[in-house]
């Protein structure tokens, strides 16, 4: 999981263009959206792409995606659940 | 300073002139290199940059220079606009998103890039920036086209549409690129901006730009 | 030489003299508008690998259809007799000859040509027909100086692209630009084409809905894409406008930004709402004298909540409104041109139609969505668009005197 979550944060910047950022100032239970890292609806419909081209996971219903990505931890045990 | 003009600023071929004046010449040639630059230099501190197209990132730097230091907090923000010209709308982001369709078993477009193949976001950029609600407009042509550009910004104002537009010629393309920003004041009166000075004045900057690159 | 530099004292009425369209509904006025009228829908289940690897509900012209009708006007090109043109052109072209059927043409300086537009010649970039026709070819201004070339226009041609206003912010700004004595005519064609690029970037935004839009209803979960060309012509010389015809004119519009988000609209529909005051403005007109609304409506949950409240703030809820995104689906660069000439054909038949997709609200603000198509008194209608960037735009249109 340690692997995984530190990959997750690098993958998240290079997407994200969050270049401002270094992965080990991102907590892995900062919440992404809102008040966390501030990230906006369009930065949610990249990390879906993000699952599916890394992780081979497709999430099918959109909405599922306020839990799955609230944080780098959700979604590292998300993935660990789903990955095939 | 020619009638109604405030501002102007001229990005090329790694070198920025404010007003005519050389500020910043690149150390480095590459377009984004140069950008970056250019973004220290006017000491900007806007993380979204980061997630911006090129020509966006041109268009945003440019207008950043060109609105330091101007006074707007008097204008109503739907007195202030932006309309500028173009050439090869979106074509760099345009060919990363086709590359991103171009194989059934790599197919990943991206909502990130996607949102910027519309020249019109660069300008949405800049209004979000500087809270401007006011007229905005992309028009294409294959060079700048002050004539055109003129009537419009001259029919906007004599119709009393906006105080203030942020106009010029911003493009970015795989072999050039170029941002020409000219911040217009309405003064009320019919023909606040004549072609024919802006396109001297454009055509001055090249020719500089030529000069010192 | 651009255009002709006037005083400002000139104030010209700009009309409506001629227009013409083509799309999933059909090709030529009459046949869209019988359709309309008909309650027929032109968003269909796509299933072609060509265009797009799934299945996916949007609106398409019929390509056989646009070939044969092109081939029947080809002989009119100026342009040389092999020339081949792309689809997009093709889709331009014709109904820029719609437009022109009954009028002798203006193809001189004093006649402004302007292309709206959001991606033209896109399909180009697909590595088979960059290899065929090359980079250059795909640029708007490129497709937009071959359409001029064909109908043998004398000045160059413009192009605005600002996402899906650009249809309503063309009619606008050359509204001003022949009011004011610039130019004299111009010819406006608004076009955009259904390709896989478009598509599989509104699937990447999970925008798309699997079945035909439903504006304005509660049940509404996304838009459908849209092929379509439209063009208008509109002049300030009265008398090219038929004898037996209504007298349209474009009274005013406005343009706008929301300055909040790139793609998502505002949340409190204030910058559509700016555009709608600014076009009574110059109208000199009030929200009360407007008798019908041809809204954005994309059904997509935010764009049709914004719209409610822009509505609702320009005073304008129980005026009868509508969206016809069900009836062609979103058509881009299109809309705006082809939405307005369907509303200037309702204010010529006095006839407004039901708000296809629609049964109960699901917007937060009440609106008086047209339920059943129907004869309606106009004098002045409205026509809004919004799209990304934060932009918006609003146009009227008036009926100045009703032919005997």
């Amino acid at each position: 999981m340690e692997k995984l979550i530190a990959d997750l944060k690098e993958e998240i910047i290079e997407a994200l263009n969050l270049e401002d950022m270094e992965p080990d100032e991102i907590g892995e239970d900062d919440a992404l959206f809102g008040d966390g890292l501030g990230l906006d609806s369009i930065d949610a419909l990249e990390l879906i792409v993000l699952l599916e081209k890394n992780y081979g996971i497709k999430i099918e219903d959109p909405k599922q995606g306020k839990d799955i990505f609230f944080s780098i931890k959700s979604m590292a045990e998300y993935i660990t659940a789903h990955q095939k | 300073m020619m009638k109604n003009i405030l501002k102007h600023v001229f990005i090329k071929d790694s070198v920025l002139f404010i007003d005519g004046n050389l500020v910043l010449k690149g150390e480095n040639p590459i377009f984004a290199k140069f950008l970056k630059e250019v973004y220290k230099f006017a000491k900007i501190k806007y993380p979204k940059y980061y997630k911006m197209d090129p020509l966006s990132k041109l268009g945003f730097l440019a207008s950043e220079v060109l609105l330091q230091n101007q006074e707007l907090a008097s204008y109503p923000a739907e007195r202030i606009g932006i309309a500028v010209n173009n050439r090869a709308s979106t074509y760099l982001v345009d060919c990363k998103h086709q590359e991103s369709i171009n194989h059934q078993d790599k197919y990943f477009p991206s909502p990130a890039n996607f949102v910027y193949t519309l020249p019109n976001v660069m300008t949405g950029e800049i209004c979000i920036r500087n809270g401007f609600k006011g007229e905005n407009a992309v028009f294409i042509s294959e060079i700048f086209d002050a004539a055109f550009m003129c009537n419009y910004l001259n029919t906007m104002f004599a119709a009393n549409k906006s105080d203030l537009m942020i106009s010029g010629f911003v493009d970015a393309d795989e072999n050039h690129y170029e941002a020409f920003l000219f911040l217009a004041k309405n003064d009320g009166k019919f023909n606040a901006v004549y072609a024919k000075e802006i396109e001297e004045l454009y055509n001055q900057l090249k020719d500089k730009t030529n000069i010192e690159k | 030489m651009n255009g002709i530099q006037k005083n400002k004292e000139v104030n010209n009425n700009t009309y409506v003299v001629s227009t013409a369209m083509i799309s999933s509904l059909g090709f030529g006025n009459k046949k869209n508008m019988d359709a309309l009228y008909n309650g027929d829908s032109g968003v269909k289940l796509i299933d072609d690998h060509q265009l797009y690897p799934q299945k996916f509900v949007g609106a398409r012209l019929d390509s056989k259809a646009l070939n044969r009708c092109f081939g029947n006007i080809q002989h009119l090109s100026h342009l040389p007799a092999n020339y081949e043109f792309t689809r997009f052109e093709k889709m331009a072209i014709i109904t820029m000859g719609g437009v022109f059927r009954n009028i002798e043409f203006p193809t001189d300086e004093k006649t402004l040509f302007l292309l709206s537009t959001t991606k033209g010649n896109i399909d180009l970039l697909k590595p088979e027909l960059a290899k065929k026709f090359g980079k250059e070819r795909s640029m708007l201004w490129k497709a937009a100086d071959i359409i001029r070339k064909f109908w043998g226009f004398e000045n160059k041609a413009q192009v605005l692209s600002n996402a899906c206003i650009s249809g309503v912010e063309a009619i606008h700004i050359v509204n001003r630009m022949i009011k004011q004595g610039v130019y004299k005519h111009a010819v406006i064609v608004g076009a955009d084409m259904l390709t896989e690029f478009v598509i599989s970037g509104f699937m990447s935004f999970q925008s798309l809905s699997s079945q035909v839009c439903k504006p304005f209803d509660e049940g509404r979960d996304g838009l459908n894409l849209g092929e379509a060309s439209a063009c208008m012509f509109l002049s300030s010389d009265e008398n090219l406008v038929p004898k037996n015809h209504d007298k349209i004119v474009v009274s005013g519009g406005g343009s706008s930004n929301d300055a909040n988000h790139i793609s998502g609209p505002s949340r409190t529909g204030d910058g559509q709402f700016f555009a709608i005051s600014s076009a009574l403005k110059e109208a000199q007109l009030s929200a009360k004298d407007i008798d019908y609304i041809s809204a954005h409506g994309t059904a997509t949950s935010y764009n049709d909540e914004m719209e409610s409240k822009a509505l609702t703030l320009a005073g304008l809820h129980e005026k009868p409104i509508n969206s016809l995104k069900a009836y062609f689906g979103h058509t881009l660069g299109a809309a705006g041109l082809l939405e307005s000439i369907v509303a200037i054909h309702n204010l010529k038949d006095q006839k407004i139609l039901k708000s296809l997709g629609y049964e109960k609200l699901g917007v937060p603000l009440t609106l008086n969505i047209i339920k059943e198509t129907k004869q309606w008194p106009m004098v002045n209608i409205l026509k809004t668009a919004s799209g990304f960037g934060g932009s918006n735009a609003a146009v009227i249109f008036s009926k100045l005197i009703t032919a005997k």
